[in-house]
C-alpha cells in the first residue's frame, strides 16, 4: 500500500469526520421520517456531505487544523439539526449562516496568517469599534430589555459581536506592545457603550476576556485583584441601576416563585431536563422546543437550546458536547503555547477565553448556577452574527495555528536542507 | 410514520446518538495526544525551532538561546538571565522584526547601551551587536538567513581600505557592496577598536558560514539528521499523517552574496 | 515569552476549573433535585394521557382495588359506590383537573412512561398495546370509608390520616365529595381537594406553633402565671375568648393559668399576650420552621403552600395571629404535619402517597421510601407540647376525644371565617402509642366548636385505628 494511502487510513480526521457524517445522517434521516418533508431527506444528504467539505477539501485549499474543524462542524451541525427540531425555517436559516460563517473563518484565518504588522489595523479597529458600539444608541431597536439589535433592511445585527472580535485583536495587538493601559482605556469604553445599551451579558464577556488577556500579558496577580473589585463595584451599581437586574436576580434565587412570569422559562428548563433523564426522551419525541405541545421553553432557540439538547438527546450527550467545547479550549491553548510571538500567542489564548467563558455563562445560567444572561451559546444558538463571530474566534485560532506549522516546516526543511545552502 | 413505531426508532437511536458522540470525544482525546507526542519529538529534532539566534554573555562566556520575542534581566521569568549590578529585574523587551532585525526596547528607568549609544525608545541590533546592560555585556547572534537589512553589524576583519578606493555608483550595481560604506566607526578608514574574530565556541559543533555566522544546523551532523528525518517518516507511515497538512512549500529567501 | 507560556497555561487551569464546576453543579444538582423538577406540577410532558395504553390499576394499601380498566383502556371503578367516593381524591377522576390525585400525579407511572425500550418492544412485536404501571398508595380504604361515614351530611370540610413516623398518607378525604363513575351529578367544588388545596385560618389549632415559640424564646415559660383578664386591648383590636358575648354582658375570664393550663383551656386572651411579648419575627421565624411561608415541592403530593403574614403587621393583628386568626392560611393536611412533628419527636417526616409502582407482570418498577421533611422542634420540646397536648384531652376543650386506655393527644380550634356564621371546626391529634402512631386533622366548616364538632368524630376515628392497626 502506497505511503500516503496508509497514512490516510490512519488519518484521525477520517475516523472523526466519518463518525460526524454518520451521525448528522442518521439524525436528519430520522426528522424526515417523522416529518416527511423532501427538504428534511435532502439535509439529510448535504449536511454530511458540508462536513466532508468542510474537513476533508478545505484544509487543502487554506492552511487550517483539522482537528479544531472537526469538532466546530460538528457543533455547529448539531446547532442545525436541533434547530431544525423545534423549527424548520430555524434551522434552514442557521444552515445558512452556518455556510456564511465558514466563509468569515477562511477570512479570517487568512488575516491572521499573513498580516505582518497590526499596528494600522488596531487603530482602525479601535475606532471603528467605537462608531459600532455607538450605533445602537442612535438607530438601534429595544428587544428584551436591551437595546443592542440595528436592523438593516431585513436583517437584524448585534455590533456588540463584531466588536467582540475586534476587542479580541486590539487587545492582543496593545498588550503584545506592552500598553497595558491604553487596553485597558480600550475595554472600558467598550463597556462602558454596553451598560448604555443595557446589553450586560455581552459586557460581562468582554470584561471577562480582558481580565484574562491581561493577567496572561502581564502575569500580575494585583491588576487582577483590582479588576475583580472594579467589577464587583459595577455589579452592585448595575443592580441598584437597572430593574430587570434586580428581577433576573429574584428569579435566580427561587424560579418557582415567579412561574406565572419570567420565571417560566427555568422552571420549565429544569422539567424538560428532569423528563430526558440519563438518554433524553429520544429525538423528536420531547416538547421542550416551544413545538405545539404544552410545556415547551419558551424562546427556546437562543438561551435555552442546551436544555433542548439535554432533554432529546439525554444528559450524557450533554457531557460529550460539553467536553467537546473543553477539547477546542484545550486546543486553542495548546495553539497558544506553541506560537512564537506574544500577539499570536495572546490573540490564541484570549479566543480559548471568549468560547469558555460565553459557554459557561450561558450553561450555568441554564442550570441556575448563575443568573440569566442575555449571552448565547457559541456555534449552537441561532443567530447569524453569534455564528459568525464565534466562527470567526475559529479562524484566528486557525490562523495562528498555519503560523506556527509553518514555522515549524521552515525550520524543519532548513534543517533538511543543512543550514543555508549555496 | 406511524406514531408508535416511530417512538420506538426515535428512542432506539438515543443510544447510537450517545455511542456516535463517545465515540468522537474519544478520537478527539487520542489525536490531541498523539500530535502533542508528535510536536515533543519534533521539537527534540529541531532544537533551534522558534530561535533566532544566541545571546552570548561575555562576562561568563554563557550562550542562552534568543527567542523571536522575549524579555531580558534578571528576573527568572525572563527568557535571557543576566546576573549583574545595574541589572534590572525586567530590563529590556527584545523582538525580532522581519526585515529590520532584533528590535532591543529597554523598560523604564533601564539603560541599555547598543555599540556604545544609548537606546531611547527603540533600537534595531543585528548579529554582532554588543549590547551593555549596567555591567553586563551581551553580544547578539542571529542565525543565516533571516531577513535582516545587513548580515553583520560589524567586519570580522576591519579591511584596510583607503578612502580613495571607495566605490561610486557609475560603476555599476554590481560593484555596490552590501555593507555599509564606511561603518560606524570607520570612517578615518582605520579599524576600530573591535574584538578579534570569533573563535568557534567550546562544544559547538555545528557549521559556520564565511563570516562566521552559526548556521541552522546543530547538536547533529548531516548524516544523524538524515537518518532521524528517514525514521520520522517511517513513523508517520505506520501511525498516520501530522494534523497539519502544509500549504503550498514556500522558499527560504537566500541571503544575497556579494 | 517564557513567562508568557508559563501564564497561559495558568490560564488554560482557570479555564478548564470553570468547565469542570459546570460539569460538577450539574451533576450535583440534577441528582438532588431531579426527582422533585419530574414531580412537580409543572410537568406536562410526564403526565400526558397517551393514547392507545391501558392504564394501570390503582391499588389502597393492602392490595383492594381502587381503579382498574377494561380492555379498551376506560377507567372501571369498584363497584361499592361508598369506597368510590372515599377514595375519589385520592385516586383522581380524568373529568376534572385532580392535581393532587393519583391518577394525574403518577400519570408517568401509569400510563407507560416508564416502560422500558425491551418493553416497548415486546408490546410492538405482540402487537398489543402498553400497559401501565399499576401503582400502590398509601391509602387504607377501609379507613376512609369509615371517615366518610362519619363525617356530618352537607357539611363541607377534610379529614387526613398520617402514620407520623413515616409521614405515609393513611387517608386523604375531602367533603363534598363525588361519584367517578357519575361526574355529572358532581356537586360544584367537589373536585377540590380540601385537605390539601384549601387554605383557611387554623383557629386555635396554631396555639401549637405559639406555644413552641414561647418554648424557644422565654426561658422560664414552665413555671411562669399568664393572668387571664377576660378583655385584652391590643392597638384597636379587642380579644376575646370563646363564650364571650359582648352584647349580653358575658365575658369569659380564665385568671391565672400556666402555659400548660392556657393551652389547654384554649385561652385566646394569654396567647395573644405571648405573641405581642415574643414579637412578630420570633412568632414567624417558628412558623417557618413549621413550613409556613415555605414552597412545598414534595416529591409526592401538591399541597398548596401556608402563609404565615408579612404585610399589614400590626399591634391586633399580631395578637390574633397568635391565637390562630389574622390572615393565617394553612391547609388541614400541614396542621396534620405540625402535629405529627410534636408526636415524632420534633421531626416533621415529608408526606407520601404511593408505595411502590409495579409493571403489569409484577415485577416493582420504583420502590418509595420516607423522608425528613423538617426539625422544627428538639426531641425536649417535642415532649412537652406532648404533655400539653395531653391536657387538652384529659381535662381540656378536647375531651371529647378521648379514649378510656389510649393516650389520645390534640388540639381543638373554632377558626372565624368572614362570612360564615359559626366557625370552622378544627381538631388535630395525635395517638401517643407505640404500635399506633398515627395523627390526623379534621376540619368541618363551618359547624361550630372544634371540641364538640370535630373531636367526637377524631375519637372514633382514632378508636378504628386502635382496632385496625392498618
Amino acid at each position: 500500500m502506497s505511503k500516503n494511502a496508509s497514512a490516510r487510513r490512519r488519518d484521525p480526521a477520517r475516523g472523526m469526520m466519518a463518525a460526524s457524517m454518520l451521525f448528522f445522517f442518521v439524525g436528519f434521516l430520522l426528522l424526515a421520517v417523522k416529518d416527511g418533508q423532501w427538504q428534511c431527506f435532502l439535509l439529510s444528504l448535504i449536511v454530511p456531505l458540508i462536513i466532508y467539505a468542510g474537513t476533508a477539501i478545505l484544509p487543502r485549499l487554506f492552511p487550517a487544523d483539522k482537528l479544531l474543524l472537526s469538532l466546530t462542524n460538528f457543533l455547529c451541525a448539531l446547532g442545525v439539526l436541533i434547530l431544525y427540531r423545534i423549527s424548520p425555517s430555524r434551522g434552514l436559516n442557521q444552515a445558512v449562516n452556518y455556510g456564511v460563517g465558514v466563509g468569515c473563518m477562511v477570512l479570517c484565518t487568512l488575516l491572521v496568517r499573513y498580516v505582518k504588522s497590526w499596528k494600522t489595523l488596531t487603530v482602525l479597529m479601535m475606532g471603528g469599534s467605537m462608531l459600532l458600539l455607538s450605533l445602537p444608541l442612535l438607530i438601534g431597536t429595544e428587544q428584551n430589555g436591551a437595546k443592542n439589535w440595528i436592523w438593516i433592511g431585513s436583517y437584524s445585527l448585534q455590533p456588540s459581536e463584531i466588536v467582540k472580535l475586534a476587542l479580541l485583536l486590539c487587545v492582543s495587538y496593545l498588550l503584545s506592545q506592552r500598553k497595558a493601559a491604553l487596553s485597558i482605556l480600550f475595554g472600558g469604553a467598550c463597556l462602558v457603550l454596553l451598560m448604555l445599551q443595557k446589553d450586560l451579558g455581552t459586557a460581562l464577556l468582554y470584561y471577562g476576556l480582558c481580565l484574562v488577556m491581561l493577567y496572561a500579558a502581564t502575569g500580575s496577580l494585583a491588576l487582577v485583584g483590582a479588576g475583580l473589585a472594579g467589577g464587583a463595584g459595577a455589579a452592585a451599581a448595575g443592580y441598584h441601576m437597572f430593574a430587570h437586574v434586580k428581577a433576573r436576580l429574584a428569579v435566580w434565587q427561587d424560579p418557582w416563585k415567579y412561574t406565572q412570569g419570567i420565571g417560566l422559562q427555568i422552571v420549565r428548563s429544569f422539567v424538560a431536563i428532569a423528563n430526558g433523564g440519563l438518554w433524553g426522551v429520544g429525538l423528536g419525541l420531547g416538547n421542550a422546543g416551544n413545538s405545539t405541545r404544552a410545556g415547551g421553553i419558551p424562546e427556546a432557540h437562543n438561551d435555552f437550546i442546551f436544555p433542548v439538547i439535554l432533554h432529546e438527546f439525554g444528559l450524557i450527550f450533554g457531557v460529550i458536547v460539553l467536553l467537546m467545547y473543553l477539547f477546542i479550549v484545550i486546543r486553542a491553548v495548546m495553539i497558544a503555547r506553541r506560537s512564537n510571538t506574544a500577539f499570536h500567542a495572546l490573540l490564541s489564548v484570549g479566543g480559548a477565553a471568549l468560547i469558555t467563558i460565553q459557554t459557561f455563562v450561558i450553561i450555568a445560567g441554564n442550570i441556575k448556577l448563575i443568573p440569566l444572561t442575555g449571552v448565547t451559546l457559541p456555534f449552537i444558538s441561532y443567530g447569524g452574527t453569534s455564528m459568525v463571530s464565534s466562527l470567526c474566534v475559529i479562524g484566528f485560532l486557525q490562523g495562528v495555528a498555519s503560523r506556527n506549522q509553518a514555522g515549524v516546516d521552515e525550520d524543519r526543511a532548513l534543517a533538511m536542507q543543512g543550514g543555508d545552502v549555496p | 410514520m406511524a406514531e408508535g413505531a416511530y417512538e420506538l426508532l426515535a428512542l432506539a437511536m438515543r443510544y447510537v446518538f450517545v455511542l456516535i458522540g463517545a465515540l468522537m470525544l474519544w478520537r478527539a482525546f487520542r489525536w490531541m495526544r498523539r500530535d502533542a507526542r508528535q510536536y515533543q519529538r519534533d521539537m527534540r529534532t529541531l532544537p533551534d525551532a522558534g530561535l533566532v539566534g544566541e545571546m552570548v554573555d561575555l562576562q561568563t562566556g554563557r550562550a542562552q538561546p534568543l527567542p523571536r520575542e522575549g524579555t531580558i534581566g534578571s528576573s527568572r521569568e525572563c527568557d535571557i538571565r543576566i546576573k549583574g549590578t545595574g541589572v534590572l529585574r525586567n530590563h529590556a523587551l527584545f523582538a525580532f522584526e522581519e526585515g529590520k532585525g532584533l528590535r532591543v526596547t529597554p523598560q523604564r528607568g533601564a539603560q541599555v547601551l547598543l555599540s556604545g549609544t544609548p537606546v531611547k525608545g527603540y533600537a534595531h541590533a543585528l548579529h554582532g551587536t554588543q549590547l551593555q546592560l549596567g555591567d553586563a555585556v551581551l553580544r547578539v547572534r542571529l542565525f543565516a538567513g533571516l531577513d535582516v537589512p545587513f548580515a553583520a553589524a560589524y567586519q570580522m576583519e576591519a579591511p584596510d581600505i583607503p578612502l580613495e578606493n571607495f566605490y561610486s555608483y557609475e560603476d555599476g550595481a554590481d560593484a555596490a557592496p552590501s555593507l555599509p560604506f564606511p561603518a560606524p566607526g570607520f570612517e578615518d578608514g582605520a579599524a576600530a577598536d573591535f574584538p578579534p574574530a570569533e573563535e568557534p565556541l567550546p562544544g559547538y559543533e555545528g557549521n559556520y558560514t564565511d563570516d562566521g555566522q552559526m548556521t541552522w544546523q546543530y547538536a547533529y551532523s548531516l548524516e544523524e539528521l538524515r537518518r532521524a528525518q528517514a525514521e520520522m517518516s517511517a513513523q508517520e507511515e505506520e501511525e498516520g499523517a501530522l494534523p497539519y497538512e502544509s500549504p503550498v512549500p514556500r522558499r527560504r529567501r537566500r541571503r544575497k552574496h556579494e | 515569552m517564557k513567562k508568557l507560556r508559563k501564564n497561559v497555561l495558568r490560564v488554560a487551569f482557570v479555564l478548564c476549573a470553570l468547565f469542570v464546576l459546570l460539569l460538577a453543579y450539574g451533576a450535583y444538582t440534577v441528582s438532588v433535585n431531579g426527582n422533585r423538577w419530574f414531580s412537580s406540577t409543572l410537568n406536562e410532558f410526564a403526565r400526558e394521557k397517551r393514547q392507545n395504553v391501558i392504564p394501570g390499576r390503582i391499588l389502597d394499601r393492602s392490595g383492594v382495588v381502587l381503579a382498574a380498566s377494561d380492555a379498551e383502556g376506560k377507567r372501571v371503578y369498584p363497584e361499592d359506590s361508598a369506597l368510590r367516593r372515599a377514595t375519589v381524591h385520592a385516586v383522581g377522576s380524568s373529568a376534572f383537573n385532580m392535581k393532587s390525585s393519583a391518577e394525574y400525579f403518577y400519570a408517568a407511572y401509569l400510563y407507560g412512561s416508564r416502560l422500558s425500550f425491551p418493553e416497548r418492544l415486546g408490546y410492538a412485536i405482540r402487537g398489543e398495546k402498553y400497559r401501565g404501571d399499576d401503582v400502590r398508595l398509601t391509602i387504607d380504604s377501609a379507613l376512609s370509608v369509615y371517615i366518610a361515614g362519619l363525617f356530618p351530611e352537607g357539611k363541607r370540610g377534610a379529614a387526613v390520616v398520617l402514620d407520623y413516623r413515616t409521614g405515609q398518607v393513611l387517608s386523604k378525604l375531602s367533603f363534598p365529595n363525588f361519584d367517578p363513575e357519575d361526574t355529572a351529578a358532581a356537586p360544584a367544588g367537589s373536585s377540590i381537594n380540601r385537605a390539601t388545596q384549601s387554605l383557611k385560618a387554623p383557629g386555635s389549632t396554631f396555639k401549637i406553633i405559639t406555644a413552641a415559640a414561647a418554648m424557644e424564646n422565654m426561658a422560664d415559660y414552665q413555671n411562669r402565671t399568664f393572668i387571664c383578664g377576660g378583655q385584652l386591648q391590643a392597638g384597636s383590636r379587642v380579644i376575646t375568648d370563646a363564650g364571650t358575648d359582648l352584647a349580653a354582658g358575658k365575658i369569659t375570664q380564665h385568671g391565672a393559668l400556666t402555659l400548660q393550663q392556657a393551652f389547654s383551656k384554649s385561652c385566646n386572651n394569654i396567647f395573644a399576650q405571648i405573641a405581642l411579648e415574643l414579637g412578630d419575627q420570633a412568632l414567624r421565624k417558628t412558623a417557618e420552621s413549621f413550613g409556613f411561608n415555605d414552597n412545598f415541592l414534595f416529591r409526592d403530593l401538591v399541597v398548596e403552600n401556608s402563609s404565615y403574614p408579612v404585610s399589614n403587621r400590626t399591634e391586633g393583628e399580631i395578637a390574633w395571629t397568635g391565637a390562630g386568626q389574622s390572615a393565617l392560611a394553612v391547609s388541614p393536611l400541614h396542621m396534620c404535619l405540625a402535629a405529627a412533628a410534636v408526636a415524632n419527636d420534633g421531626v416533621m417526616m415529608e408526606p407520601w402517597m404511593i408505595l411502590e409502582a409495579s409493571t403489569a407482570s409484577g415485577g416493582t418498577r420504583a420502590a418509595f421510601s420516607s423522608r425528613v421533611y423538617r426539625r422544627p422542634l428538639t426531641k425536649e420540646q417535642a415532649s412537652v407540647l406532648k404533655e400539653y397536648m395531653r391536657t387538652v384531652v384529659t381535662s381540656g376543650t378536647g375531651t371529647a376525644a378521648a379514649i378510656s386506655g389510649v393516650k389520645v393527644c390534640g388540639k381543638t380550634g373554632s377558626a372565624e371565617i368572614d362570612g360564615q356564621e359559626e366557625t370552622n371546626a378544627w381538631f388535630v391529634g395525635f395517638l401517643d402509642e407505640p404500635d399506633a402512631p398515627y395523627a390526623l386533622a379534621v376540619v368541618v366548616e363551618d359547624a361550630g366548636g372544634g371540641g364538640s364538632v370535630s373531636a367526637p368524630i377524631a375519637r372514633q376515628i382514632f378508636s378504628w385505628l386502635i382496632r385496625n392497626h392498618p
